[in-house]
């Protein structure tokens, strides 16, 4: 026998202990392991960069609800005259240096740090006359004021400028006097004022003073500068205004100078429209407090349009003025905070944001945001007896007295988002000037002391109400056409209709987004009637043909071979849709009065938007149709011949076949399709972004837009300030799409594997 | 045709020399096998059968390839007929002419005529559905649907428009019955079909065809994918099952085709070789190539 030979008796395999088939199976082993170690690799990584995705977003959501930090940086003993009785304290924009303003009228800057004294400046008080009242204006505006004893005010404003010697950053601090340094006198005798509340913005100033014997004055300075020349004109307007209470514990007017609250001793607020300076007039008056019980502090809100009440037991509530159906204003208890629970000392208003810092009479400080009607921190000072507090206008820092040591204590405070809770993003929130509470969206506007709107309901409604809409078209589109591709189509159409309709998918989304903005949004505008009738023509037009079908005579139905039919129905469909978008106009005509839109608004009362939920649910079903129809299209497919035959057997027809056992048997794929379909809807952007008008309102109409969560962070993000509030929200809002995603998937595969269990034969 | 020559085949008392041509591997159930002898002890003849179905110049293409070639038969009424031949002979292609299940594969042609009822099946005014009711068919796999299994069984009389409870209740008890299933799931009616056992899903898919009062019931290798012990008593059932019904079954297992059926018929290429009554088939081919097939010298 030849060496080439292999004899059938001889095994062709090496032996098995053989060098080379112990290498064979070593590298065999080898393989083996690597590709499970691969593969397992693989899918671990899968499940760590999803974990990873999701603990970013957790990491950057997560310090909106963690509670504000406040820590003692520094305690040393006051200032400046420790005998005087500190009246104001306020810091500078760097919380570098602080300002006390006393009641003997010196204003001592100082050093947060270490207390060391930069500036100590005496106010030009004549002799023989005393500070009686004190007001501070607008935050913002550093503006103070003092009442003195004679009848007269003093205005000032504490400025400071920075400069950079030898590059490093010098902070002088100093005092100026708009209308000089002589006190403007505002009653002709020499009556000490009592209360005062002033405002000035650079150009014009209301001071509004009440004598000790109740009589309240308002003066309105204004300088004009000349066009021509540099002459600066300046008219004073002085009033009277008949106060409603003679006794009175506070008042305050608010930055625009238009409106005046008074608490009384009673227990009232009133409050004043005082736009026309001459003319002041009382717009409503509230008991703020129930009759046992006192104001003690009243104190506005940054932004100037809600008052803050404290009172003797501790609550403090928040009030704005609310404008009813008849234009008419009234003053609305819009929330309250009971955390205190002694009388409130002291409210002070952080500069730019909707919160406040509260102490009480035992020591307790809280800080509060009103938005998110949070309390943010809350806890016992060292030292109770606070004589004055003072804020850092970015509300890092606060300064306060107590008049137990008489020393000064310089907090830190770390307290980054306090307009965040579970209610400012779910629930409805009562904003300021609104009628009553609401789901808003409103992220920005010009105004730095403008109250963020972050609720996130808006936002998944319109998501939802994308996804329904899109759904409502894509679904039976893409349920049926796979139904019928698969089961009835002859099979060298399907292999190139179900090819066709998957390179759909393949579009991006952002030229569709595009053609539905810019092109079909105009057109189903144009061609309303004729959209709503291409739904009721195009599969009537259907059903006729298939009827006529019937009547065909033999032959001519040999032409087309079974499963064919449907290509017929191409120029049916054509057509149909044709003649109802040629007979839109002259529907239009004769029932709408020729602009359907119009027609809507006016008879209806419903509103149209050029870019609506119709335009969505036509591009996003477009879009959504692929990925449903192909998993559905598998499904059907994939019901095993054996049933349909045993079915057929039964004598039943195809279509009873289809019904009872066919989509029986389908239904987890089905229903995976639908949910992959919906998920994929959820998660769009560009095309919600380019064919809605972004509006965040929450309306069911099929005519109006809508903003959903994917285009919300698109089209805000690149604004937002990294680490703010809004860019962590649109985080979240990114974090909700996540676990939405999730939870979608979730209770699919559920579904899917249970359906699969008891559908999938054999 | 490896497993025919393995099978052993048993003949009847009458003592004719056996075809053994193996050691029996299958367990040996004793069946009655005078099934093929009437009542009176005599031989039945098809010429003497009223006839069901009536096959004459039959042809079947698949595209250009015919399958079947000028086939000439006729099966006779309540009793039953099996197809034998190797792979790939026709005969399940004709089984499944009788209700038309071809109609279903692309690219079939078909010339010649099959007559029911004195009515050619193929014609243009015949119903499909409901030939398809009235002739039965049972698959080789098992394919009860993915339902309950009373609505397996009550699944073609509600496609005929069936949907009164107490209707469906008897007809169900009657069918599961008739199929010697009701004992075993009669306490789990709502279960899914599936839980069943292969052979009992088998009748319950013979169970189900029962229930719309079949004239004629196609078994296409019933059995071929259960143990023996289904096998026996689908075996049992068929021998129950022509007291009523017409039936025909295409099996592989010549053991089987001699134990249940009156008549076999050998197919060979597309062409019927022979058709006779089982017991002459089996012991006295008239051709050699049935002879040749039977005795398991190819297959």
């Amino acid at each position: 026998m030849s060496k080439n030979d292999i004899s059938i008796t001889e095994s062709v395999l090496p032996d098995f202990n053989s060098a080379k088939a112990r290498n064979h199976r070593n590298k065999r082993h080898i393989n083996d392991v690597i590709t499970r170690y691969l593969m397992s690799f693989g899918g671990v990584s899968v499940i760590i960069a999803i974990v990873l995705i999701a603990f970013y977003l957790f990491y950057v959501v997560f310090p909106m609800f963690m509670p504000a930090k406040v820590k003692e940086f520094g305690n040393y003993a006051v200032p400046g005259d420790v005998q005087q009785r500190t009246i104001y304290f306020t810091m500078e924009e760097q919380h570098e240096i602080a300002i006390r303003v006393t009641d003997k009228g010196e204003v001592v800057f100082f050093e947060t740090k270490d207390g060391s004294v930069r500036d100590k400046l005496k106010l030009p008080i004549p002799e023989n006359v005393e500070i009686t009242s004190f007001s501070s204006g607008d935050p913002t505006q550093r503006t103070l004021a003092l009442g003195l004893s004679d009848g007269s005010v003093i205005l000032f404003q504490h400025n400071y400028q920075v400069t950079y010697p030898n590059d490093e950053r010098l902070i002088t601090p100093g005092l100026f006097f708009p209308y000089g340094e002589t006190p403007t006198s505002l009653f002709d005798e020499a009556t000490p004022i009592n209360f005062l509340t002033v405002q000035y913005d650079g150009e014009m100033a209301t001071i509004i003073a009440v004598s000790e014997s109740a009589k309240a004055k308002i003066l309105n300075i204004t300088r004009e500068e000349s066009f021509l020349s540099d002459e600066v004109e300046i008219t004073r307007k002085q009033s009277e205004l008949l106060l409603e209470t003679p006794s009175l514990v506070s008042m305050r007017m608010d930055v625009e100078q238009r409106d005046l609250y008074v608490a009384g001793s009673g227990g009232n607020i009133f409050f004043y429209d005082i736009s026309n300076k001459s003319n002041p007039s009382l717009v409503d008056k509230v008991r703020a407090v129930s009759s046992n019980e006192r104001i003690t502090s009243l104190e506005f809100l940054a932004g100037g349009i809600s008052i803050l009440v404290g009172d003797s037991t501790g609550k403090i509530s928040q009030w704005f003025p609310v404008r009813n159906e008849a234009n008419e204003y009234s003053l609305e208890k819009v929330r309250s905070f009971n955390k205190n629970k002694s009388p409130i000392v002291s409210i002070v208003p952080e500069y730019f944001r909707k919160a406040f810092v509260a102490v009480d009479e035992k020591g307790h400080l809280g800080l509060f945001h009103t938005t998110a009607e949070r309390v943010v921190y809350f806890s016992k000072l060292k030292q109770d007896n606070v004589e004055a507090i003072g804020i850092a206008p970015r509300a890092n820092a606060i300064v306060y007295q107590d008049s137990n040591t008489d020393s000064l204590h310089y907090l830190d405070v770390h307290n980054k988002h306090p307009e965040i809770s579970w209610k400012s993003i779910w629930g409805k929130v009562w904003y300021e000037s609104r009628a009553g509470p609401e789901y808003i969206w409103q992220s920005s506007s010009a105004s730095s002391v403008f109250e963020p709107k972050f609720s996130l309901t808006p936002l998944v409604f319109g998501t939802l109400k994308a996804a329904f809409y899109a759904m409502l078209i894509a679904m039976p589109l893409a349920i049926l056409g796979a139904m019928y591709t698969a089961y009835f189509m002859a099979p060298k159409m399907r292999q190139v209709v179900k090819p066709t309709i998957e390179i759909m998918e393949a579009l991006p989304t952002v030229i569709l987004g595009f053609l539905a903005g810019l092109w079909l949004a105009p057109f189903v505008e144009k061609h309303l009637p004729g959209t709503f009738m291409v739904f009721i023509l195009v599969p009537l037009s259907v059903l006729a043909a298939a009827a006529l079908w019937e009547f065909v005579p033999e032959r001519i139905k040999h032409v087309i071979p079974e499963g064919w039919e449907a290509v017929l129905l191409i120029p049916v469909v054509l057509l149909s849709a044709l003649t109802a978008i040629l007979l839109s106009q002259p529907v239009e005509n004769l029932f709408f009065g020729g602009n359907m839109p119009l027609w809507l608004s006016t008879e209806l009362g419903i509103t149209y938007d050029q870019r609506n939920s119709l335009v969505v649910g036509f591009a996003m079903g477009f879009a959504v149709i692929p990925t449903i129809f192909s998993i559905s299209e598998d499904a059907v497919y994939s019901v095993p011949k054996h049933l349909t035959s045993g079915s057929l057997a039964l004598g039943a027809t195809p279509w009873q076949t289809m019904v009872r056992v066919v989509l029986l048997t389908a239904s987890p794929g089905i229903f995976s399709a639908v949910m992959i379909g919906m998920g994929r809807a959820v998660g769009e952007t560009m095309i919600v972004v380019m064919a809605t008008g972004n509006t965040a309102i929450m309306d069911l109409n099929i005519f109006q837009g809508f903003r959903a969560l994917s285009a919300n962070i698109a089209v805000e993000m690149p604004e937002s300030e990294v680490g703010s509030t809004h860019y962590r929200v649109l985080f979240l809002a990114g974090l909700v799409l996540f676990i939405a995603t999730f939870c979608f998937n979730t209770v699919a595969e559920v579904v899917r594997q249970r359906l699969r269990n008891k559908y999938s034969s054999l | 045709m490896q497993q025919n020559k393995t099978n052993t085949l048993e003949v009847d008392e009458t003592g004719e020399e056996a075809v053994n041509d193996n050691i029996d591997s299958t367990p040996t159930h004793a069946i009655n096998l005078g099934n093929i002898v009437d009542s009176s002890g005599e031989r039945v003849t098809l010429a003497d059968e009223k006839i069901a179905i009536e096959v004459s110049d039959f042809n079947l293409f698949y595209g250009d390839k015919q399958a079947l070639k000028s086939i000439n038969m006729t099966i006779p009424e309540k009793k039953v007929t099996a197809f034998i031949g190797p792979s790939g002979c026709g005969k399940s292609t004709l089984l499944r002419c009788f209700n038309r299940m071809n109609d279903l594969i692309d690219s079939v042609s078909v010339n010649g005529q099959i007559k029911i009822d004195d009515r050619d099946i193929f014609d243009k005014t015949i119903n499909v559905a409901e030939l398809r009711r009235r002739v039965g068919m049972v698959f080789q796999k098992p394919n009860p649907f993915p339902k309950s299994i009373y609505e397996n069984v009550a699944y073609g009389l509600r496609i005929q428009g069936v949907n009164d409870r107490r209707t469906l209740d008897a007809v169900v008890e009657k069918s599961l019955k008739g199929a010697a299933l009701w004992d075993e799931v009669k306490d789990r009616l709502d279960d899914l079909a599936m839980g069943l056992s292969g052979g009992q899903q088998q009748r319950l898919v013979i169970a189900r065809a029962i229930a719309i009062e079949p004239e004629i019931i196609l078994l296409d290798e019933p059995a071929s994918a259960l143990d023996p012990i289904s096998t026996l008593k689908i075996e049992e059932l068929i021998y129950e099952l022509k007291e009523k019904f017409t039936i025909v079954i295409v099996t592989h297992n010549m053991q089987q085709a001699a134990r249940v059926s009156d008549y076999t018929a050998y197919m060979y290429l597309g062409e019927l070789v022979e058709f006779n009554d089982t017991s002459t088939l089996f012991t006295n081919p008239n051709e050699k190539m049935t002879e040749d097939y039977i005795t398991g010298r190819y297959g």
